[in-house]
């Protein structure tokens, strides 16, 4: 009994070692409330843009003109005095034409800030296109003036960034006689990028092998680098082995910096890819296999 | 542990060294393990920062020489790629309008980023970052410093999943290692335990075989230290059995030897009666008298036999009173001055204090009167004998001296053995049984004392008595 003990003494001392490794992945969420026809104004700080800790409830959510106008002189409660005033303009699309005159000194990275702030306050309504921004100095100067499009800011290693991007990727059709095309869309992150978050829905859907990871992915003009884990080559059930390489091929050709794709398993080139694809060259857009 | 629990252990010596060795070197294996594995990771990052740092500077000269653009004079996709896919990190060139002219990525072109760390290394507030996210990247923001100040910055961020893979073989290398370290140690475990119950092992052989030689056998002393005193020791205590042996054999026939004494005069004084038929009244009155003292003689030896099996049998019967030692010893000299006066010999009793101690009256009585009446009966005539009494806070000193013959120093050691006897022919005449000292020697040591015997032949002989005032049961 005492050897046993013991035994099993040794083996706890043993696990509880191994255990030591590993660390544990915090995951965090933030859950967003869209709360209908409300407003939360972004201003600018020192070097970040804020947004407003209480939403504006809009009273006209169906009419764009009075909107923007309520949602601006909302804003400029936010300026400390800084925005002087505002005048807008929007056409038929929908498209707002803003001109701001600022008080005083207006730096480069204020100017970012304040149109950061206002288009980003602008956007949160639906329906407004696009928005050109021109800051002027309270002598009528023009200071700055930019055509703003959804996704012109990049509010790099924020957490909600979150812009997407729509994609067209390729998987084998049904019958398993060609590639049938699907769109999707991804969110951009800072670190993955969309061309290794494709490889991913790829995977995910069952066009490429289940268990594949992205060991790493780069371009170099206009080819596409993709080194690939070994699950890779254990192919996809009643698919094709061409089917499975050109899945990947075409989607990720579908990038305009991408021509071609060189693919590699565990850093080795594949002469024969199950016995049927040569991947030691790059390989291009395959038009003729899609259905 | 309990001092209990270590008492009975169930488990060999060589079972628990074996074990307690692996255990030893899967802590120290694990720990060593643990640790190399994060200065490897360390190491990794380091490597990772100096080479991002590096690429930086070099990507900084060639975007001035080209003028914060991508397309002429030279193009520099191709250079920023490269880097990119080196480093496994995606590049971001913001130039001074905030815009993104270059992300190996693509996805980012023309984009305007809004960051505050951008921000402070493009307005000059900070010269640099270089961060570690918390998800496995490693972030650098570098400003492009042209002649006049800041043209652009550039972002650069490196995956620390090639470290993470490469951290993975290294695993399994050590994992290898470990496991090989581990049956290393394994083995050297199970020898070192061998070896160290082996020289037990031996031991216990040769104790075997002793126990069915007898007393003479005895263990080589040979092997660890702490097994060398262990022999050393056993062999003591065999030597002291065997000269118990030796002593119990001279006992026993000597007791028989002293038993048989009076019965062989009592038999010789009968027989010449029988024979004699001559012999008359007075004659068998005078050999009967002679018989009876024989029988005297045989009852005394008995009783002092049967006084020193009883206390053979330890301490057990020891009945301790508090007793006046000075009243004891004037009773004790009362009885003997009237023996010594006959000779002549003058008991002179000196105490230098009332002492009263824990004793077994009858016991001590009996030894003390058996070293006075020696004093007297070994004595000269119109010789001297002095009884001093004294004692300290701890101890009483009894000391008795005499003008006797004295005791050569050849036999000082063995006047306390039993049926031993200084002048053989000398002490029968005197009644002597040759078991006092012996008795009293006993209850001395039953009382925690000790007896000093100081003498020279010729010259008389000293007793020193030492007793504890106050008895401490053990």
């Amino acid at each position: 009994m005492k050897k046993g003990y013991l035994l099993s003494l040794i083996l706890i001392i043993v696990f509880s070692l191994s255990g030591c490794g590993a660390e544990e992945k915090a995951t965090s969420e933030v859950a967003v409330d869209n709360i209908e026809n409300s407003i939360f104004v972004c201003y600018p700080d020192d070097d970040e843009v804020l947004m407003s800790e209480t939403a504006y409830q809009l009273k006209q959510p169906d009419s764009i003109v009075p909107s923007v106008e309520e949602v601006m002189s909302e804003s400029i409660k936010y300026y400390d005095g800084k925005m002087e005033n505002y005048s807008y303009m929007v056409d038929d699309d929908n498209n707002v034409t803003l001109d701001i005159t600022i008080e005083g000194e207006c730096s480069r990275e204020y100017s970012l800030l304040t149109m950061a702030a206002v288009s980003d306050t602008l956007f949160q309504m639906d329906m407004v296109g696009s928005v050109k921004i021109t800051l002027l100095t309270t002598e009528g100067e023009t200071v700055d003036s930019k055509l703003i499009l959804r996704n012109t800011f990049y509010y790099y290693g924020s957490e909600d960034a979150g812009d997407t991007k729509r994609v067209t990727f390729y998987k084998a059709s049904k019958d398993g006689d060609g590639l049938e095309a699907l769109s999707g869309t991804l969110t951009m992150g800072d670190n993955v990028s969309m061309v290794e978050n494709v490889v991913v829905k790829l995977e995910e859907i069952n066009a490429i092998p289940t268990g594949t990871k992205v060991n790493s992915i780069s371009v170099v003009s206009g080819v596409c680098y993709l080194d690939l884990s070994q699950e890779f080559e254990e192919g996809v059930e009643d698919t094709k082995s061409d089917l499975i390489v050109y899945a990947l091929v075409n989607s990720l050709t579908g990038f305009t910096n991408i021509s071609k794709v060189l693919i590699t398993i565990d850093g080795e080139l594949v002469d024969s890819y199950r016995g049927s694809v040569d991947l030691s060259k790059p390989l291009s857009f395959n038009s003729d296999i899609i259905k | 542990m309990s001092k209990n629990k270590l008492k009975k252990v169930n488990i060999s010596l060589k079972f628990f060294i074996i074990a307690s060795i692996i255990v030893i070197c899967v802590f120290v294996v694990g720990v060593t393990y643990n640790v190399f594995d994060k200065v490897y990771y360390k190491e990794y990052k380091e490597a990772i920062k100096a080479d991002m740092l590096e690429n930086s500077r070099i990507l900084q000269d060639k975007l001035l020489d080209n003028g914060m653009t991508m397309d002429t004079p030279t193009d520099l996709n191709l250079d920023i790629d490269s880097v990119a896919a080196m480093l496994d990190a995606r590049i971001m060139i913001v130039n001074e309008e905030y815009r993104v002219i270059k992300d190996t990525y693509v996805e980012r072109v023309n984009s305007i980023v809004v960051n505050s760390d951008v921000i402070h290394v493009m307005s000059g507030k900070a010269e640099y970052y270089m961060d570690e996210l918390p998800d496995g990247y490693i972030r650098y923001i570098c400003p492009v410093v042209g002649e006049e100040g800041v043209d652009g910055v550039i972002i650069m961020i490196a995956s620390l999943d090639e470290a993470k893979k490469i951290e993975g073989n290294a695993d399994r290398q050590t994992i290898i290692f470990g496991a090989l370290v581990m049956f290393v140690c394994a083995i050297i475990a199970v020898i070192i335990g061998i070896l160290s119950v082996r020289s037990m092992k031996i031991m216990n052989r040769h104790m075997e075989e002793a126990k069915e030689g007898g007393f003479d056998e005895r263990i080589p002393v040979q092997g660890f230290k702490e097994m060398r005193a262990l022999t050393e020791n056993y062999n003591d205590t065999m030597n002291k059995l065997a000269v118990l042996d030796s002593t119990r054999q001279e006992f026993v026939s000597n007791v028989s030897h002293e038993l048989k004494t009076p019965i062989t005069s009592m038999k010789v004084l009968a027989e010449s009666l029988i024979q004699n038929e001559e012999a008359d009244l007075p004659m068998y009155k005078e050999f009967m008298s002679d018989i009876s003292e024989e029988i005297e003689r045989e009852s005394k030896i008995i009783s002092d036999l049967l006084t020193l099996v009883k206390m053979d049998k330890k301490s057990a019967a020891m009945n301790i009173e508090e007793i006046d030692i000075n009243a004891l010893l004037e009773v004790i000299l009362k009885r003997v001055i009237p023996i010594a006066n006959s000779r002549g010999i003058e008991i002179t009793y000196e105490s230098y204090r009332e002492v009263k101690a824990d004793i077994d009256e009858v016991k001590f009585s009996l030894a003390l009167t058996n070293i006075i009446e020696n004093a007297v009966k070994y004595n000269v005539d119109n010789g001297w004998v002095k009884v001093t009494l004294n004692a300290d806070h701890k101890n009483f000193y009894i000391k008795v001296a005499d003008s006797g013959v004295g005791i050569p120093d050849d036999c000082k050691e063995q006047v306390f053995e039993r049926f031993y006897r200084v002048d053989k022919a000398r002490s029968r005449d005197t009644g002597g049984t040759g078991l006092g000292l012996a008795i009293t020697k006993n209850v001395i040591l039953m009382h925690k004392g000790t007896i000093k015997l100081y003498s020279e032949s010729g010259e008389g002989s000293t007793f020193t008595i030492k007793i504890p005032i106050k008895r401490v049961e053990s």
